[in-house]
């Protein structure tokens, strides 16, 4: 087993903090829904979806590795389907992101740029700290997409040709 | 490369290219979302205008002609609006030679409603700009006092912040904290010389005070701070310990001391007009707008007369009119009733019954809150001049009672509890007014014209204002049937221009039903009581109701000029007249509308409402200190449906005749003649709206704020809605530019002044001080001619709520205290708007008479309260002015959602006044609050969503509606024809509007934008990439594996 850990590259380490931010994102999203202020209560089940999935998808691209290659076809099959959660991944978190940044847009815009009669008022702290912690939710998002676009351009585990007993060579 | 390294290029490529696509895709959806906001913010257009016919022309050439015209507006609405409330010792007018020092934070920094030009003016520039010398040892204390800044981190980076400036926001209904510098700091804190006193040469003191308004604010009684933030327990409108201080400092340092008062929100100024701290003059200056200063530096330094008069009432005790007792709001008892049971419209959905604060946000009902309008017609003047006439007049009805009195704890004194009345403002120039003649056409659509003559008694020529008022008998029938009468009510009022020692005769007119009452209990229509209407002229309603006193009873004492009235008499005062106002101008009867809005339907006897017959007896108790518990109400079941938004249910078993629309008429200049632009009841009006696919038709009311959308069939135009009562917000000039200056007859060269100008020129608090319906007219005009020039063929420009009381932060949008003022203004504003066919839309209809909790709180009135108060604003706009736009309030009307109320909005506004135009919502912030099946009910013709191009109830996840997603979808309407044909009668009523308007000469034309082509190049392009890489990354693994095997 500590071999098989051995054999996990770049990719799996930006892969684990893909999922790290992931969940802070969620977790921020999720804050921003039942903290005070003035997002309380807009939830969105795309938002949630779209980041659950995602993070079930980098655990699995990061499990799929300990699956053994009986043989060939497994093992390219194996390749291929954590090669497509990693695509799926960025798609994922970038629509998540989208339904965020589409649910709370007209808010922000309120709070931020409405004249200053209103600006004066609804600029409460609560409604500050709601939209600071949503624009900040959107950022950590964007981050998290970012990482996991990073990412994907580096495999899971390093090549079969430079550690040759490995038993899975999965990218 | 090796077939590792490219397949790993493929893989986070196709990711790369793949996400991008999905990012410019959805991207691309949240723009065209918010297309207008986009494109201000980018500076493009993605929607043309062509002008195709010359029905509405400016009257202006250049927009040159245009930015003087509005510019010169501003200084005219200075010099009309500035009332000179005292003036002793020849304080006013101003000598240049003299010099002036400022005292006060406001001096510097008034509170303003800036349209946003560069070269607006505050006091102290105007002043200077006259060629007044300001005392620079004051002023420079308070440069002193401006420069303490600090730096303050924020998102967008580090802004500098003033230390000391006035508080420019009253809250929601919090601590209110009055920030004014005491001067005994001025030595030790700002670097004054220990003789500042001394050095002061002015021989005039101005100290400017203000209180601040504004959306969303609302002033709690007694929440006063001081500088430590500590409460005082005054009233946030009474003048503070360190403002009085800064009076004080004036007096010692100036021969003499005018006080301005720079707010829409009547401040307690007893302290100035007599003792310690007694001024030479007061003067209100309501809240300039850019250029309104220079005016009301005119009328400080004489240049012009003095013809303003105020508009509200400034009593001694801000909180002493019976209106102070119901204010704020309070729970009900058993609140939690409301949301006990589950909402079938909403499965799976905890909604409260919490109040959403005043911008929305929460998932609740908005109905836990409520106030009791108890005060009944008795709000501003007519409270306090009705109590003073029975106090002189009628023994019997217990005027000197102790109840209500804040000033001392004897009886009731008008003179203790009023400083300056409704409509009072001094004149530099003598002038008398006498009323000749009256005539009155007894019928609903007839008129009383009032002849008056002007003299001017002065030695100089110039403008004076006269005011109409009358006096209506209290009948024994009233008293039996609760009908309750003002003593003395404003009709109308009139400027003129006297020469010096000459006298001119003006005509004022005003249509007869306005003296009719409403009497709910006895005959339930408008009835005109027999007796005596004695009408009078007067600097305001305590001198015109001297006027009447003195020709009723001689030895009344009070002064007036018994001669100074005209009289008409209706016959034996026990003979009302019952039917001559009971049918409107456009032939409805007129009949109760509004039960349901009075507590005691729900709870009977729960309220008693104020009656001049026994003011000990009716003075309103606190209702928000009873219990009000729904469980207690025979009608509990219809009131907890009210407070859940159930005005209307969605039907199933009445299946949709017309789905698709039938496609035939178009909505087009060559269609609509003259014949079906005066008849919404010609055919072609069917056939249009028939054409509306009957999702659409729901849709385009349930999605149709901030603009209008495209409908299928129809080739509607795209009307953009624009805000506010000050005019075209923050637009300049040249925002709506065509494409080609040479074929724009309104291009504006962006580059020019006129280019950057900005229109939003309107003062409502000095339009309303001004009392001229002729300003109100030009105002109209104005924004007429800007809007042709801006394009912008809708604005909510009027805002004609009451000043119930002086409470409200949003009386900055509202013009007076007084009904019929707001009335006769609001009509001629509209009526100049529609001159050059811009659909003028008065808002908020009606009692948005606190912003606290405005988003749901449950007004409960009586039916005579509802007629001849708030809404008796607006009527004028729209029977006499022919409004083609009105917004609704926020709040409930009663129990219901005011957007919701049929019996205001179908029974009244549109029935009874006849009303043909549009019906917006205010901003749509609580889905469980609005919703489009009562706003359609309630023929509310649109909902003020502010999002693009949405008229459809399928754009939410799984083909549902976007913002009702719990049950509205177009197939919840298809089994509900009767709500789809009242969508399309909504449909009606707005196309018509747009019809009888400059839209109908405009063709509004796409051409995609930058941003729009931009995005969707993007997400082809990536999606492409994202296409091949993968399809290379499949091929190159399917390669591979093949490749093995075959070996």
């Amino acid at each position: 087993m500590l071999a098989l850990i051995k054999k996990y590259w770049i990719g799996a380490i930006v892969t684990v903090v893909t999922l790290v931010l992931t969940i802070v994102s969620l977790a921020m999203f999720s804050a921003n829904v039942t903290g005070e202020g003035y997002f309380k209560g807009m939830d969105n089940s795309t938002v949630v979806a779209m980041a659950v999935l995602a993070i079930v998808f980098e655990v699995v691209t990061l499990v799929l590795p300990l699956v053994p290659a009986k043989n060939k076809w497994v093992e390219t099959g194996v390749r291929v389907v954590s090669d497509v959660l990693r695509v799926l991944i960025p798609i994922f978190l970038v629509v998540a992101l989208l339904g965020f940044v589409g649910d709370r847009i007209e808010g922000l815009a309120y709070i931020y740029f409405s004249n200053e009669d209103v600006i004066q008022e609804v600029q409460t702290p609560a409604n500050l700290a709601s939209a600071e912690l949503a624009i900040n939710g959107m950022i950590m998002f964007g981050v998290t997409w970012v990482v996991s676009l990073i990412g994907s351009f580096f495999g899971i585990t390093r090549s079969v040709k430079e550690e040759p007993k490995a038993e899975v060579a999965a990218e | 490369m090796k077939r590792k390294t490219i397949l790993s290029v493929l893989r986070g490529g196709s990711a790369l290219f793949l996400s991008v696509a999905a990012l410019a895709g959805i991207g691309l959806g949240i723009a065209q979302t918010w297309r207008s906001t986009v494109d201000s913010a980018l500076n493009t257009q993605s929607y043309f205008i062509e002008t195709e016919g010359e029905t509405y022309k400016s009257s202006y050439t250049k927009a040159e002609d245009l930015m003087k015209a509005l510019k010169d507006f501003g200084v005219k609405q200075g010099q009309e609006g500035t009332v000179i409330m005292k003036n002793d010792n020849g304080a006013l007018p101003l000598s240049k030679s003299n010099g002036v020092a400022l005292f006060g934070l406001a001096s510097y920094s008034p509170y303003m409603s800036q349209a946003g030009n560069t070269d607006a003016v505050k006091l102290r520039d105007a002043l200077t700009q006259a060629g007044y010398s300001i005392d620079k040892t004051v002023s420079d204390i308070y440069d002193a006092i401006a420069s303490v800044t600090h730096e303050e981190e924020g998102r967008w980076g580090t802004t500098i912040v003033q230390d000391h400036k006035p508080n420019t926001s009253a809250g929601d209904y919090t601590n209110y904290q009055i920030y004014e510098i005491d001067p005994s700091r001025f030595e030790s804190e700002f670097g004054a010389a220990s003789d500042w006193k001394s050095n002061v040469t002015a021989g005039v003191g101005i100290v400017t005070f203000l209180r601040p308004g504004g959306e969303g604010t609302t002033y709690k009684p007694g929440s006063a701070l001081d500088m430590e933030g500590n409460p005082t327990g005054k009233n946030p409108l009474a003048l503070s310990d360190e403002e009085l201080a800064v009076v004080k400092a004036a007096k010692e340092t100036c021969d003499k001391v005018v006080v301005l008062l720079n707010t829409s929100c009547t401040i307690e100024i007893d302290p100035l007009v007599s003792g310690e701290y007694e001024v030479d003059g007061i003067a209100y200056i309501g809240i300039p707008n850019d250029y309104q200063f220079h005016g009301i530096v005119d009328v400080l330094g004489g240049e012009v007369n003095a013809t303003g008069k105020l508009a509200d009432t400034y009593a001694a005790s801000s909180t002493s009119s019976p209106a102070m007792q119901n204010f704020g709001g309070a729970y009900y008892t058993d609140y939690e009733s409301v949301c006990a049971e589950p909402d079938p419209r909403w499965p799976g959905v905890t909604i409260a019954n919490t109040t959403s604060g005043s911008f929305g946000g929460s998932t609740t009902y908005s109905g836990g809150y409520y106030i009791v309008e108890a005060e009944g017609i008795y709000t501003g003047y007519n409270y306090y001049e009705t109590r003073w006439y029975d106090s002189v007049m009628n023994p019997t009805f217990k005027a000197n009672s102790t109840k209500g009195v804040t000033q001392g704890s004897g009886a009731w004194s008008y003179d203790e509890e009023v400083n300056y009345t409704f409509g009072h403002g001094l004149s530099y120039i003598p002038y008398t007014e006498r009323i000749t003649s009256i005539d009155v056409e007894d019928r609903v659509d007839g008129k009383i014209t009032a002849t008056v003559e002007v003299k001017n008694e002065g030695t100089t020529d110039g403008l004076f204002t006269t005011q109409l008022y009358v006096n209506s008998p209290y009948t024994a029938y009233d008293r039996e049937n609760l009908v309750e009468k003002s003593a003395i009510q404003f009709l109308n009022s009139k400027k003129v221009e006297v020469k010096a020692g000459q006298t001119e005769t003006v005509e004022i007119e005003i249509p007869t039903k306005y003296i009719a009452s409403y009497d709910e209990h006895g005959a339930g229509t408008y009835i005109l009581d027999g007796g005596d209407y004695t009408f009078t002229v007067g600097n305001g309603a305590h001198e015109a109701l001297k006027n009447v006193i003195a020709s009723k009873n001689a030895n009344a004492g009070v002064g007036g000029t018994a001669t100074n009235v005209a009289v008409w008499n209706n016959g034996n005062e026990a003979n009302p007249d019952t039917t001559t106002y009971s049918v409107s101008e456009a032939g409805e009867k007129i009949e109760n509308v509004g039960a349901n809005a009075d507590l005691n339907y729900y709870l009977p006897n729960k309220v008693t409402y104020l009656s001049r017959q026994d003011w000990d007896g009716t003075y309103p108790i606190n209702y928000c200190e009873e219990d009000i518990t729904l469980a207690d109400s025979p009608r509990k079941d219809e009131w907890i449906r009210e407070l859940r938004n159930e005005q209307y249910t969605i039907k199933t078993d009445d299946p949709v005749q017309n789905i698709y629309g039938v496609p035939g008429a178009k909505f087009s200049a060559d269609e609509i003649d003259d014949t079906i632009l005066n008849n919404i009841d010609d055919p072609y009006w069917d056939r249009l709206v028939d054409a509306i696919p009957a999702e659409e038709a729901v849709g385009a009311v349930a999605h149709g704020g901030s603009r209008s959308d495209t409908l299928t069939n129809i080739e509607n135009p795209v009307v953009v809605q624009n805000d506010g009562p000050n005019g075209f917000n923050r637009k300049p000039l040249s925002n709506n530019n065509l494409e080609d200056p040479t074929t724009d007859k309104y291009y504006v060269d962006p580059e020019t002044e006129a280019g950057q100008f900005k229109t939003a020129m309107n003062s409502q608090t000095l339009l309303g001080s001004s009392f001229n319906p002729e300003l109100a007219r030009e105002w109209g005009r104005l924004l007429g001619n800007s809007g042709l020039w801006l394009r912008e063929y809708q604005i909510w420009g009027g805002g004609l709520n009451y000043h119930r009381t002086p409470y409200n932060g949003r009386n900055t949008e509202y013009l007076s205290e007084d009904p019929m003022l707001t009335n006769v203004l609001g009509r001629e504003l509209v009526l100049g708007t529609n001159e050059f066919g811009i659909i003028n839309g008065p808002k908020h209809i009606g009692f948005n008479d606190q912003e606290h909790d405005r988003s749901g709180i449950c007004v409960y009135m009586n039916e005579q309260k509802l007629r001849e108060t708030d809404l008796r604003g607006f009527q004028g706009s729209v029977e006499e002015g022919k409004a083609k736009g009105l917004m609704v309030a926020f709040n409930r009307i009663g129990a219901i959602n005011a957007s919701h109320h049929v019996g205001i909005f179908k029974d009244m506004v549109r029935d009874e006044w006849g009303f043909k135009g549009l019906i917006s919502t205010d901003m749509m912030n609580n889905k469980w609050y609005f919703n489009p099946e009562g706003c359609i009910q309630a023929t509310i013709t649109q909902m003020a969503d502010f999002a693009g191009d949405n008229s459809h109830l399928n754009l939410g996840e799984g083909g549902v509606d976007a913002t009702w997603d719990g049950y509205l979808s177009p197939e919840a309407i298809y089994g509900d024809n009767e709500l789809v044909e009242m969508a399309r009668e909504c449909m009606k009523y707005q196309l018509y509007a747009f019809a009888n308007s400059a839209v109908l000469n405009v063709r509004t034309y796409y051409v995609m934008p930058a941003w729009e082509s931009g995005l969707i190049a993007a997400t082809a392009t990536t999606a492409v990439l994202g296409s091949i890489t993968a399809i290379g990354y499949f091929t190159l693994n399917g390669l591979h594996l093949f490749k093995k095997e075959d070996k």
